[in-house]
């Protein structure tokens, strides 16, 4: 479908260029009538030869039949004969005149809108640009004495033209930018104007062939009414299009859509209005135009630039392309029209004696020509473009992709310095130059600068703002030198500081200098400069990153090597002092039961202690395991529900030998309080354990470590351990819960733990949601507050009693 | 209930504590330093019960028991180590020991695990020697 719409374009494209071309050779011999008073004195109807006319109007239209240059004899109604040579109508001014502007609207509108005909508004533009340009080529001619087939065609086709352009200028008021309501409520009304068109080209064309066939003041009548209706016709349509145009421009709320509609506006007011008021109108009543002649062909070229106006203003199309593209077809344009001119002058005659040629075929056969030939001749001219209008550009614009490539796979600031005073030095051909980077603390030089120059180039780029710094004289853009390159650097030969720009300020700097050649830099150099600075800057930041990931993630890996290494550290530790704690607790226990005989009192008190202390070396060893594997204690938590006093039971019973062994005596008080709370059976029982170990270990000798279960209260369940120790002394708990924190040695107690027991219970206890927490009692001692949340059956209804 | 027990272990202290609590619960007690001897020893006399520990030299714990199933050792194993993970726990009743303590274990807690080994194998022996359609009726509950 899409190619073979493209087919169609380049075919009506090429048909109508050709038809253009041949119209203007036309023109070329097109005459009429000069201003002269004789002609003013004759009294209707007059003779030419056989041919007779009724009116000056259709005198001048007959005379338009003989070449320029023939002398007619009038015979007027009184007898009397005047001869009058016929002139060329357009002379010299009028041919170039109308030439270039019919060339102008073609080529812009095969040029520039053709070839965007699938993007959508862009059509309208085209329909519009396309006829105009042809009626522009075409203008003046009629329906011939010598009935050739060709040119009565080329004269239909300037008819048809005429008569769509005001049609298809009130369709693009009503519907650009945006379709007017009235196109939906009236759909006939387009579809209408153009049946009014046709039937109006059908009318005139029936007219003038009828007239031209055997002017006769017979036929005479009907010229002027169809004449007439087609003017009023184009009048008619242009001056409601105009009036559309200036009431829907208010309504718009988009400032670029207003924009483009005034462009348009502006185009037609000046480019056509004066062509429709000045000339057209006047005519219409019988008056002389009031505007000179062919004037209105340089002032319709507005219509064709604010047709460009308004699509450049959407903004869809990228400027420079525009320009690349329209100049090339506009180019093409023109080239096949001098093509067809000049064949069509030169040969035409030619082509026309061929015997069995109708004159039909040439059109034909050139067009064929121009769509076989288009696309290698749409390259050729394109590739010559490019070279020439936009060498510079065009070669720095492929040094910077090459640039953008070979920076993706440095992996380094040297490399990417390498990399990059390669491709400026290839684009530039600076005499002297460098690349100074900053790499982490340091910087790094390439080129024709020592190191050492590094911090000092920074600082000078830092005074500029950022902005490129040129030394007077050294640039095509005076407004963009200045006095600011210190005078160290240019003496070595520097005249452009380029600061390259990464993420955090000005990570670098490209010096160039023409010392000797004192050779320009042109704005597409310091564009290409400024690119190839952001290039870099973004590529280092990239590289940057490159490495703080790197270095980030092998900083990671080791602390985790070192972590996985103090977990093993901890754990061998742990289990290979099991060993030996198990050999004393055994020992001690088998002499204890008197496996190896009857003991005194002393040898069992003493027997005790050791067993006791054994015990206690196997808590702290225990602890030790546990926090060895603390780091992933968060999956090993399994929640369940169970009676708050029962891992203290547990507990109590644990640590009675310990408590007993020093005289303190332990206490449980309000275990009917207990509720059902929600933790993990097993850590609760190291919670407890820890923390009465601590208390025993605290509280003074004959003294009570009481632990209270208290009353439920918001969702969590409390249990108080009491001891009556030396209290907290002032430490901040959370100190205490720290990982190696152990409180002031106990008066009471010379052990020493490692303070890992309240870190373990804190930090089981925090996993299960809930807390610790430890304060001075009033009464002396230290409270260790552990709360737990409730069972999750009675914590989803707090505070909601039966009311029954 | 008499009955000979091996222990393995490869610290001479445990050993010699652990061999003199069993001989006071009335055991016959062997005792072996490593897992090859333990093998020996087994192969030699067959016990009932061989109490393992897992870090021995040479020849590890969890190799020493493997080899006792795949030689149709009818002794159970109770392993007694001091790298008491839940891994190894897993790891050493996959490979058939009865029952996974860890040092220092209370000796009445060893002295449960214990009886209640020698206890199984009796109902079990029973249960072979007696005759019926069905052992479980006859054991009672």
């Amino acid at each position: 479908m899409g190619l073979l719409r493209g087919i169609g374009i380049v075919v009506l494209c090429t048909l109508g260029l050709t038809f253009a071309a041949l119209g203007y050779r036309h023109q070329w011999t097109l005459s009429e009538l000069p201003e002269d008073p004789a002609l003013e004195e004759l009294s209707y109807p007059v003779s030419i030869g056989d041919y007779r006319a009724g009116t000056s109007e259709s005198l001048r239209f007959l005379a338009e039949s003989w070449p320029p240059g023939t002398r007619l004899l009038i015979l007027d109604a009184d007898g009397e004969a005047v001869v009058v040579p016929t002139v060329r109508r357009l002379g010299t001014a009028g041919l170039i005149l109308t030439g270039l502007g019919g060339t102008v609207f073609l080529a812009v509108a095969v040029g520039f809108f053709a070839p965007r005909l699938h993007r959508r508004g862009i059509g309208r533009f085209f329909w519009i640009l396309f006829p105009y340009g042809l009626s522009i080529m075409l203008g003046g001619i009629f329906f011939p004495r010598d009935g050739s087939a060709l040119v009565a065609f080329l004269g239909f086709l300037q008819l048809a033209c005429l008569a769509a352009l005001p049609v298809t200028f009130l369709r693009l008021a009503l519907v650009f930018p945006q379709r007017a309501a009235i196109l939906d409520r009236a759909r006939w009304l387009i579809p209408l104007l153009g049946v009014a068109a046709a039937g109006l080209v059908a009318w005139q064309t029936l007219v003038f062939s009828r007239y031209f066939r055997g002017p006769d003041p017979v036929h005479e009548p009907a010229l002027g009414p169809a004449l007439g209706a087609a003017d009023l016709f184009i009048v008619g349509l242009t001056t409601i299009g105009v009036a559309v145009f200036a009431v829907r421009i208010r309504k718009l709320e988009l400032t670029r859509e207003r924009d483009q509609v005034r462009w348009l506006l502006w185009g037609f007011a000046i480019g056509a209005a004066p062509y429709v008021f000045l000339r057209t109108l006047p005519d219409l009543f019988g008056l002389p135009a009031l505007m000179p002649d062919h004037a209105d062909r340089l002032i319709e070229l507005a219509i064709p630039l604010a047709f460009i106006m308004a699509v450049v203003r959407h903004q869809f199309l990228d400027i420079d392309v525009i320009i690349r593209r329209s100049l090339l077809y506009g180019l093409l344009a023109s080239a096949l029209i001098g093509v067809y001119l000049v064949t069509g002058i030169f040969f035409g005659q030619w082509f026309g004696e061929v015997p069995g040629l109708a004159p039909w075929v040439l059109p034909i056969i050139l067009g064929l020509g121009a769509g076989a030939g288009f696309r290698p001749l749409r390259a050729a001219l394109g590739r010559w473009i490019d070279r020439t209008f936009f060498k510079l550009a065009h070669d720095h614009d492929r040094t910077l992709d090459r640039l953008d490539r070979a920076l993706a796979s440095a992996g380094d600031p040297a490399e990417a310095a390498a990399v990059l005073d390669e491709a400026v030095r290839g684009a530039l051909v600076p005499e002297v130059m460098a690349v100074v980077l900053r790499d982490a603390d340091d910087t790094r030089i390439s080129g024709d600068l020592a190191s050492g120059w590094g911090d000092y180039v920074l600082r000078a780029a830092g005074v500029g703002h950022g902005l490129v710094m040129a030394a007077p004289r050294s640039t095509s853009l005076p407004e963009l030198e200045g006095d600011d390159i210190p005078l160290d650097l240019l003496e070595e030969g520097f005249v452009i500081l380029q600061p390259l720009h990464g993420d955090d300020g000005i990570v670098g700097v490209i010096l160039l200098g023409n010392r000797q050649t004192r050779r320009r830099y042109l704005d597409q150099d310091l564009a290409f400069l400024a690119a190839a600075g952001r290039v870099v800057g973004r590529h280092l930041h990239r590289i940057d990153l490159m490495r703080k990931v790197a270095a980030e993630t092998l900083a990671r890996r080791r602390l985790a090597e070192l972590d996985r290494l103090k977990s093993d550290f901890l754990a061998q530790v742990a289990h290979d002092l099991r060993t030996p704690v198990s050999g004393i607790a055994w020992s001690a226990r088998n002499l204890l039961d008197g496996l190896a005989g009857d003991l005194n009192d002393d040898q069992v008190r003493y027997l005790d202690s050791i067993r006791s202390s054994g015990a206690h070396l196997n808590r702290l060893v225990d602890n030790l395991l546990e926090i060895s594997r603390m780091e992933n204690a968060r999956g090993r938590i399994t929640l369940a529900d169970f009676d708050a006093p029962v891992p203290w039971n547990d507990a109590l019973g644990a640590l009675a030998p310990q408590a007993a062994a020093k005289n303190v005596t332990l206490e449980l008080e309000g275990a009917e309080l207990g509720q059902p709370v929600r933790g993990d059976r097993d850590k609760m029982v190291e919670v407890t354990v820890n923390l009465l170990d601590n208390a025993v270990k605290y509280t003074g000798p004959g003294t009570t470590v009481t632990v209270t279960v208290q009353p439920p209260d918001e969702g969590f369940q409390a249990v108080e351990v009491r001891d009556r120790g030396p209290g907290l002394r002032g430490q901040d708990p959370a100190r205490l819960f720290g990982r190696f924190a152990q409180g002031e040695p106990s008066p009471h107690s010379s052990r020493k733990g490692f303070g890992l027991g309240l870190h373990i219970a804190a930090t089981y206890v925090d996993l299960m949601g809930g807390s610790l927490d430890a304060a001075d009692h009033p009464d002396g001692g230290a409270v260790f507050t552990c709360r737990l949340p409730l069972a999750a059956s009675l914590s989803s209804v707090p505070d909601q009693g039966d009311p029954s | 209930m008499k009955a000979s027990l091996l222990i393995v272990d490869d610290d001479p202290v445990l050993s010699h504590a652990l061999a003199d609590r069993c001989r006071h619960w009335g055991h016959e007690v062997a005792t072996a330093a490593s897992g090859e001897e333990a093998l020996g020893a087994a192969e030699k006399q067959s016990f009932d019960l061989i109490v393992l520990d897992l870090g021995l030299p040479g020849l590890s714990g969890l190799d020493v028991l493997e080899r006792l199933k795949a030689a149709d050792c009818t002794a159970d194993v109770v392993v007694l180590t001091a790298h008491g993970s839940l891994d190894n726990a897993v790891e050493a009743v996959k490979r058939g020991a009865e029952d996974f303590l860890t040092k220092p274990a209370d000796f009445d807690l060893l002295e449960r695990a214990v009886d209640r080994c020698l206890e199984r194998r009796r109902l079990a022996h029973l249960s072979a020697v007696l005759p019926g359609p069905e052992g479980a009726p006859v054991i009672g509950p």
